[in-house]
């Protein structure tokens, strides 16, 4: 089971979206995940936990766990390459 | 709590003008303060985040921003729609030094983090819905018929 960390602004709408994409897309890809949702500034503190953080807004800080930005799934453009990465990603 | 989210035909504006964006923000969450959906510290709230933490999305054709703001704010959950008839500028969500012109704006109020999952999918799959959104926007004199395709695509 890999663990990725989903975090937008507050945690509270873009993080939801984008975690069920992330969940779909990496399922249909044969990877089973955990999805664990927090605000952009949790990150710093949370990311040691996980395999792989995901994020709509910008996040700035230093963490060892690869970080990818999450914004096409909110905007549809260049998704699949988002997907692509995230898969890359989990199975390295 | 109640689970209802609040959206009908008088949460959709249409803003004529040049308002500047906070301008704009502070006329939709006075809507939202109006009808009962939110506290008087909403609309500051929500003036922060976007300064803080902007939610504007480049989408190469028409953009769109999707202010928000913490839960405690938020009394009844509740989004309001709003048409513009001029470009206001916001700060895309993921490059925030980034300033795009934005036409639909969606403002949302949420109580509880995680919720209305199926609304937030609406939202998110309306938005790249670009061609209903150009029809929108063609069609932004005839509120009627941009109500009726909002509340179609949202509710």
């Amino acid at each position: 089971m890999k663990k990725i960390l989903v975090a937008c602004g507050n945690g509270v709408a873009t993080s939801t979206v984008a975690g069920i994409k992330i969940r779909e897309a990496c399922e249909n890809a044969g990877i089973p995940v955990e999805i664990t949702q927090c605000k952009l500034m949790e990150v710093e503190s949370k990311a040691d936990n996980f395999d792989l953080v995901v994020t709509t807004g910008v996040f700035g800080g230093k963490v060892n766990t690869p970080v990818i930005s999450g914004i096409t799934f909110l905007t549809g453009v260049g998704v699949d390459k988002t997907i692509q990465e995230i898969i890359d990603k989990l199975n390295n | 709590m109640s689970n209802v989210l609040h959206f009908n035909e008088s949460l959709i504006l249409k803003i004529d003008g040049q308002p500047e964006q906070n301008e704009l923000l502070s006329i939709l969450a006075n809507q939202l303060y109006k009808q009962g959906y939110v506290k008087n510290t909403y609309k500051d709230a929500i003036l922060e985040r976007e300064a803080a933490t902007p939610t504007g999305l480049y989408t190469e054709n028409i953009n769109v921003a999707i202010p928000h703001t913490d839960t405690k704010h938020v009394i009844e959950d509740a989004i309001v729609v709003a048409i513009l008839d001029n470009p206001v500028k916001f700060a895309r969500m993921d490059d925030p030094s980034s300033k795009i012109d934005v036409r639909i704006v969606i403002m949302l109020a949420l109580s509880q983090p995680h919720g209305h999952i199926e609304m937030l999918q609406k939202v998110i799959s309306f938005i790249q819905k670009q061609d209903v959104l150009e029809d929108i926007l063609t069609h932004s004199e005839n509120m009627d018929r941009v109500k009726s395709i909002i509340t179609q695509y949202l509710l």
